[in-house]
């Protein structure tokens, strides 16, 4: 892997690779995504996606957060990762390994008995979160049918970016802190009619090649749907 | 208890679901279902996939009726029904004039010809499907005559979506077929599902909100698929009286028991404009129409009822 691929893919890994003790410079990012106080989620990469859910299920209706009601969203993730639990509580980084809570020695025991952590290719992000919408909020994600592809920050600036879909590919450009799909090789362009995007929860779709970037968060309206 | 959330892509959109349980791996294989049943639908009923009944009623326009499922038949007949309750101002027999504009389709938009569009709007005419019930056989009487189901498969597929989950025993969800909704439970035991309208103009923003509960709303908007030519919009809501797109609305919104009705009444009441609308007496559904100058209309049912809040 190119190293500029290896720093974009490790803010995917980085929850793992943060709880084994490699804690990055993505580690901040990571801890920013929590931003309410009493939030958690927990992000498991693994490639037993089923066995993972009943196991974490098990978890955590025996934790403090069985009442509550969670998010769960599943994603495909392309190439090598490390699989392994990562628990953020109320923004830390919390390494269940060392703690001595309830719920860290439950996801000690659901990570013995799925045996993580190890090396996974094309494993499953599985997340489960007190918050609306997963993943890092402000970061962008790109999807290629179900399969998370690539991601970036709102903040950074990128003049050219191409994405490969099914059929073709389109480019986007990321700059004052929004995203724009700039060209499309379908001659329908529909996707570039749409306007730049910039807050959590907006996305720009091309359906031909089933590309999504979508810029992850709670969305900032406040809906559970959109008509349109 | 969690909420689950899917995206898959379906029916040329994006399909999205949440759905509320306590069960990760069973709703997830509810989903799985729904989603199947919705590409069942759309396998049986685009006119996209040459593989559909639908595209074989166009391929034998005008030379031999096709021997369709019950499914097909029942669709095609509830079609008639609307179009014929809409005056015509909804007509699934659009086909031809959709292909010439290829807003379906991947490929260049460009203005047709206005006589090419005079030619092809004689083409439209639901009274020319000939169904016989009990043969369950269609015909379209005249040759290049075809059959574009696009106002109202995908509110079908929703419903039939919905209806799977719900056979599953998932009652609280809600479906998004590219801005189609359907609307199962609440959110959680106090809380309602709130769906947003998104503005026309400033396709970043919402311009209305609303709660809504074991119903569908469905949006004909002309800002999806469009292009601007010569500084005028053209999209893809086409009026089967003069063959161009309609131009009294920029969005339309409608609150309807099913997908199916909804995404029809939708195209219908986008066509027809607000004035005609609000005097309709036929129109009981809660409805928000924003006119091509970019005013806002809406029914006091909807106000009421709904909990309606305009935002912009």
């Amino acid at each position: 892997m190119k190293r500029r691929d290896f720093i974009k893919y490790s803010s995917l890994i980085l929850p793992a690779t943060a709880a084994i003790g490699m804690i990055g410079p993505f580690t901040k990012k990571v801890f920013a995504s929590e931003k309410k106080n009493g939030s958690f989620s927990l992000s498991v990469i693994t490639d037993q996606p089923s066995r993972t859910i009943h196991t974490i299920e098990q978890a955590i209706k025996n934790s403090e957060y069985g009442k509550n009601t969670l998010q769960f969203s599943e994603y495909l993730l392309n190439g090598r990762h490390i699989g392994d639990i990562a628990y953020i509580k109320s923004q830390t980084l919390v390494d269940y390994r060392k703690g001595k809570d309830d719920f860290s020695l439950l996801l000690g025991e659901s990570a013995s008995s799925l045996s993580l952590p190890k090396i996974l290719d094309n494993p499953v992000l599985l997340r489960f979160s007190s918050e609306q919408k997963l993943l890092e909020p402000g970061s962008i994600n790109i999807f290629r049918g179900d399969t998370l592809i690539n991601q970036f920050t709102l903040d950074e600036e990128v003049e050219h970016h191409r994405v490969e879909g099914l059929k073709g590919h389109v480019d986007i450009r990321i700059k004052n802190n929004s995203v724009k799909i700039i060209s499309a090789s379908c001659k329908h362009k529909t996707c570039m009619n749409m306007e730049a995007i910039s807050k959590p929860g907006e996305n720009l779709v091309c359906i031909p090649n089933q590309i999504n970037v979508s810029i992850a968060g709670k969305n900032s309206w406040g809906v559970d749907s959109i008509t349109f | 208890m969690y909420q689950i959330s899917v995206t898959k892509y379906l029916m040329g959109t994006t399909v999205e679901t949440t759905a509320r349980s306590s069960d990760i791996n069973y709703c997830k294989k509810a989903l799985v279902a729904a989603y199947e049943e919705m590409q069942r639908v759309e396998n049986l009923l685009s006119c996209q996939k040459d593989s559909s009944e639908i595209s074989e009623i166009n391929r034998a326009a005008g030379i031999h009726p096709v021997k369709v499922s019950y499914e097909t038949l029942s669709i095609l007949i509830r079609s008639k029904k609307y179009s014929q309750k809409y005056n015509g101002v909804f007509d699934v027999t659009i086909g031809p004039l959709s292909d010439l504009w290829g807003f379906s389709e991947d490929k260049e938009i460009v203005l047709p010809e206005d006589e090419k569009i005079k030619e092809l709007t004689k083409l439209v005419n639901y009274d020319e499907i000939i169904i016989n019930e009990k043969d369950t056989m269609v015909f379209l009487k005249k040759k290049d005559m075809s059959v574009d189901l696009g106002g109202i498969a995908k509110g079908y597929a929703i419903d039939r979506g919905s209806a799977v989950l719900k056979d599953m025993g998932i009652t609280n969800f809600i479906l998004n077929a590219g801005g189609d909704i359907y609307v199962s439970g609440t959110k959680d035991e106090e809380t309602l599902w709130k769906v947003g309208i998104k503005h026309p103009r400033n396709t970043n923003d919402l311009i209305a909100e609303f709660d809504l509960k074991d119903y569908a709303v469905a949006t004909s908007g002309d800002y999806e698929r469009f292009k601007i030519i010569n500084g005028k919009r053209y999209h893809h809501i086409l009026d089967p009286a003069t063959g161009y797109p309609g131009t009294l609305s920029e969005s339309s919104t409608i609150l309807a028991p099913t997908a199916e009705e909804a995404d029809a009444t939708a195209t219908y009441v986008f066509l027809l404009g607000w004035e005609k609308t609000l005097n309709d007496k036929d129109i009981n559904y809660p409805l928000l129409i924003v006119s091509s100058d970019g005013s806002i209309h809406y029914n006091q049912i909807f106000k009421k009822n709904y909990n309606l809040e305009i935002i912009n």
